[in-house]
């Protein structure tokens, strides 16, 4: 049972767990104390003496041991100084005073410190809107500045710390968060301060410099505008975007995001995303979020972008309306019955797998999932079920990561997978290669190439306890070659399947593997023989000419071939009709993440030209057909396929969009505390359950 | 911590003694100056001194040396008014009893008692004055 | 004398009559003569250049977020030597003014921190379509001084190294 501290802050009384900070336990009850250095997921410094507060503590007699009493209270005695709230712990009886006289007095002197050395940049800086100095300025300082303005402190303005990020060291204010987070959070320390006093500045120390895949998250972070992105440098006023909410769809942790747009003259009058931030998400992301999907999301509004339908006509590709590209369509597939096959792949949301699913099982053919990890259907069996969070993993908890480097492939599993290494967690890592998480594992094992699934059937031998007597145990698993790695690693699972926090996560190529696969895809293998004997293939977001899984053959022996993508793919160049579909950014969707979580994302700009959604395109195709799929919204699909998927059971769009209060409290006005994350108000996501458990 | 008091030539180095006369014992280093030395000098000089030692950390300090210095600078070379010199009195102030380190009180304390005792010594007509 | 009362006052009011025929008339024949504004007269918008003729205008949308209105639409970019807008980091490359919206209260101008736009004398603005109304950046920027160049310009590097030019207090 933790212990439980009462004390007063402001005159009220509130009781927190033992060891909470103060500044942490005002929050709770929302008095915002200011603060710069401190961040709520990051050790405490004291460094920027902006939450210096009044405190007051029981005195006790020494010689007695007994608190003082005056007039039936105990006697209390403040400090001779304030202290910083952000590194004291509670006590009990304390009392705190975050709004006296002297308490507000000295937030006004730290603010007038640090604004004698800050620039007259707000016009020309992209913080400025969002920016947590402007806003304690407003609340807590002095319109008037003392400091003759031609003393001021200049230093280099603007210095490329890589290609993605910019620094303005006259903007600094040495609090030393991106430091902090380069070190204790991300594990790479390629961020530091050099030289002291009012010369310090931040520095890079790698080369290339600032070496990181979380290096966007610093901006989000610095409570000014010494770090940006060069990908927003300039683009608009935070109050002149809108936000959508969304799912990253570029690997299978499912990041949330927050994309803000704008209706923009350069874009010729059309609403164009400016920017991606990290949504908050607990159980999912955090507050963080991967160079590669902050940045990633261009390509959908790229110039290319199919607008129309193509139909090959006398061996040329032509637009054509949608109702004679369906038509045509449905004519081949009406033709080819139960030669036709399905190739789709985890780009995919669930709603259009569905469809797809369901329209192969009426012309009984197959349905195919490209390019994905073999033997993972195993994780519809063995997969981690709901009340899984890694954040909760530490000592009890073994990770084993068998052939996947996941600081490339996942980035945001790599940091979260350290943090419980160093929260206890045994890691174990079984790769050919040497990775970035090696330096927190316990044990690591090598194997050749196509190995690992030998080395993790030893892997009990060899560990013994560490595996078979840990509490919980975790087996993330890559790409090895054969579906051997998928099994062995099953097995290891096999007798916690169903438990919280055990299981089997498949570091999948794409964002919506694991939905594919709880809806019945079964991983292709060998797609030249599938080439070879299909009559008509449909394939919907997947490029296997132009990645050479099939090879190009004439055209007599081809198969007849329906394409259904953003871009004018090899494969669709080749093919014989095009149907253009919508970005994830254009409609609503769901994808259901490695960890088997669904979260749905809505979308941010309007659909391009005459694009469809997806599950759309399909249950037009099926209608043309004879037989009936829903195909008026994502919500209605989704209705079907909870009502006919099992592990799906229960799940709905209103359901996925339901919140539930996260700490720390992120967005809501209070930039200075936690970043320009997004608060989540659209949906946390539901774990999906494990129905096809086989004992 | 500046004092023109013959009591001190008879007062003990420790703690409480030192106390007594409103001065701290800091790292027990006493400077001896004889009253051709106009103070303004030796603020600067001690001011300089604690600007280039900060370490930067804190922001009383790290901004609060740095405003000290280029106002001291001012008072030396006599460009200065009498608000400055109350301004460099309340700065100085403005950092005690908020600094992550004693580097940053002790820096203001030679200040604050200079401006206190020996007002005439930061004036302009006193500025670019008698030296050591 | 009854009858003359009357008269006298019937004459009393044609003499006013009379006089005010040879009173000089305050009518001012517009459009052949315009009466000149006042000094803080509030008219069409105008962007200012400096005497060299970059563009005072650095394209942080002060004027947009403080007009009541929504009449401003502003786009920001990044000045570089070879392509020089404004003497700092930020230039506006896309700058437009919805006429019918605003509302010529003057708050723009009251917002922009380096008094690049400001309310000019000009009251003459008519339009025949709602879309004439929209004055783009062309229409609103003043033209080049003597002594300067058109912009873009080309500069020297580090001639323009700070983010914001630094201003004085204004002066008016």
């Amino acid at each position: 049972m933790a212990k439980m501290v009462s004390l007063t802050i402001d005159g009220r009384s509130i009781s927190v767990l033992e060891g909470t900070l103060i500044v942490n336990a005002a929050k709770t009850i929302g008095i915002d104390i200011p603060v710069f250095c401190y961040h709520p997921k990051m050790e405490p410094v004291g460094m920027c003496r902006q939450c210096l507060v009044e405190v007051g503590r029981p005195m006790i007699d020494r010689s007695t041991g007994q608190p003082v009493m005056e007039g039936g209270q105990p006697k209390i005695a403040f400090g001779p100084k304030l202290e910083t709230a952000c590194t004291t712990p509670v006590s009990e009886g304390m009392i705190v005073l975050s709004q006296s006289e002297k308490a507000k007095a000295s937030q006004k002197e730290i603010l007038e410190f640090l604004l004698t050395s800050h620039p007259l940049d707000c016009p020309v800086c992209d913080k400025g809107g969002e920016c947590p100095l402007q806003n304690l300025t407003m609340e807590h300082a002095s319109p008037q500045s003392r400091f003759i303005y031609d003393e001021k402190h200049h230093a280099e303005k603007h210095v490329a710390l890589g290609d993605k990020i910019w620094l303005d060291r006259e903007r600094c204010i040495q609090c030393g968060r991106c430091i902090r987070f380069q070190d204790t959070v991300a594990g790479e320390p390629v961020l530091a301060f050099y030289q002291r006093g009012r010369a310090t500045d931040i520095i890079t120390n790698s080369e290339p410099p600032f070496d990181s895949i979380f290096s966007g998250n610093t901006t989000d972070i610095c409570p000014v505008g010494a770090l940006t992105t060069a990908d927003f440098r300039f683009g608009a006023r935070p109050w002149e975007m809108k936000a959508a909410a969304s799912i990253c769809s570029l690997c299978p942790v499912g990041c949330n995001v927050t994309f803000n747009t704008r209706r923009e003259a350069k874009a010729n009058g059309k609403v164009v995303i400016k920017r991606a931030l990290p949504r908050q998400n607990e159980q999912v992301n955090e507050i963080w979020m991967c160079d590669r999907g902050r940045f990633g999301w261009h390509y959908t509004e790229s110039e290319e972008r199919l607008a129309k339908p193509l139909v090959r006509k006398n061996g040329k590709l032509e637009k054509v309306s949608w109702g004679k590209a369906i038509s045509l369509a449905a004519n081949l597939l009406a033709d080819s019955k139960k030669d036709a096959v399905v190739l789709a792949s985890g780009r995919l949301s669930n709603e259009d797998l569905f469809n797809l699913k369901q329209l192969a099982d009426g012309l009984g053919g197959e349905a195919l999932l490209y390019d994905s990890l073999p033997g993972g259907e195993l994780t519809t069996t063995y997969g981690v079920p709901a009340g899984t969070n890694i954040s909760d993993m530490g000592a009890g908890t073994t990770i084993v990561v068998a052939a996947s480097d996941l600081y490339h492939e996942t980035p945001i599993w790599h940091l979260r997978v350290k943090q419980a290494a160093e929260r206890g967690a045994t890691l174990v890592i079984v790769n050919s290669e040497a990775t970035k998480l090696d330096k927190y594992a316990k044990h690591i094992v090598r194997c050749e190439k196509g190995g690992a699934a030998k080395k993790v059937n030893g892997l009990v031998k060899e560990f013994g306890d560490a595996i078979s007597a840990a509490e919980n145990l975790v087996v993330f698993f890559g790409a090895d070659g054969s579906s051997a790695l998928a099994e062995a690693c099953a097995e290891l699972v096999k007798s916690r399947a169903g438990k919280p926090n055990n299981g089997l996560i498949g570091v999948w190529p794409r964002a919506n593997d694991q939905g594919a696969l709880e809806l019945g895809f079964k991983p292709a293998r060998d797609l030249q023989a599938v080439f070879d004997r299909a009559s008509v293939v449909y394939v919907a977001g997947a490029d296997p000419i132009g990645d050479g899984a099939v090879n190009a053959k004439n055209k007599k022996q081809r198969p007849f071939v329906i394409v259904q993508e953003l871009f004018l793919t090899e494969t669709a160049s080749l093919a014989d009709i095009v149907l253009p579909a919508q970005a994830y950014t254009e409609r609503d969707g769901s994808y259901a993440s490695g960890e088997r979580r669904v979260q749905r994302f809505y979308p941010a700009v309007p659909p391009l030209g005459e694009t469809k959604a997806d599950y759309a395109i399909t249950a037009q195709l099926a209608a043309e057909l004879g037989f009936e799929l829903e195909g008026r919204s994502a919500r209605l699909v989704m209705d079907k396929l909870a009502a006919s998927v099992k592990s799906f059971t229960g799940i709905s769009y209103r359901k996925l969009a339901e919140v539930t209060e996260q700490w720390p409290i992120i967005g809501r006005g209070d930039l200075y505390y936690g970043g320009t994350s997004y608060q989540n108000s659209q949906g946390l996501g539901v774990h999906l359950s494990l129905e096809n458990k086989k004992a | 911590m500046i004092l023109a008091d013959d009591k001190a030539l008879d007062t003990p180095m420790d703690y409480a003694s030192v106390r007594t006369l409103g001065a701290d014992l800091g790292s027990a280093s006493v400077i001896v100056i004889n009253d051709s030395v106009s103070l303004d000098w030796v603020i600067n000089k001690t001011i300089h001194f604690f600007k280039h030692e900060s370490c930067g950390k804190c922001t009383p300090c790290r901004e609060g040396t740095y405003w000290m210095l280029h106002l001291i600078e001012r008072i030396e070379r006599g460009e200065a008014t009498k608000e400055n010199v109350e301004l460099l009195h309340q700065v100085a102030k403005q950092m005690q009893n908020k600094c992550l380190c004693p580097l940053g009180e002790f820096s203001t304390m030679a200040v604050t008692t200079a401006i206190e005792r020996f007002p005439a010594d930061f004036t302009p007509s006193s500025a670019g004055g008698k030296h050591g | 004398m009854r009858v003359l009362e009357p008269l006298i006052g019937l004459g009393k009011g044609l003499w006013v009559t009379l006089r005010s025929m040879f009173e000089k008339p305050v009518t001012v024949q517009y459009p052949e003569h315009k009466k000149p504004v006042k000094p803080r007269f509030r008219g069409r918008h105008v962007l200012k250049r400096y005497e060299n003729g970059l563009e005072k205008c650095i394209g942080c949308a002060l004027c947009a977020a403080a007009c009541p209105a929504d009449a401003i639409f502003v786009e920001s970019s990044e000045n570089t030597d070879e392509k020089r807008f404004s003497p700092g980091d930020r230039y506006a490359s896309t700058y437009e003014i919805n006429m019918l919206r605003c509302i010529y209260c003057g708050f723009c101008e009251e917002a922009c921190p380096t008094e690049a736009i400001i309310l000019g004398d000009n009251y003459e603005l008519s339009f025949t379509d709602r879309r004439q109304a929209i004055y783009p950046k062309e229409m609103l920027i003043e033209p080049v001084l003597a002594n300067g160049q058109p912009t873009p310009q080309k500069t020297e590097p580090g001639k323009f190294t700070r983010s914001v030019p630094e201003m004085k207090d204004p002066v008016d």
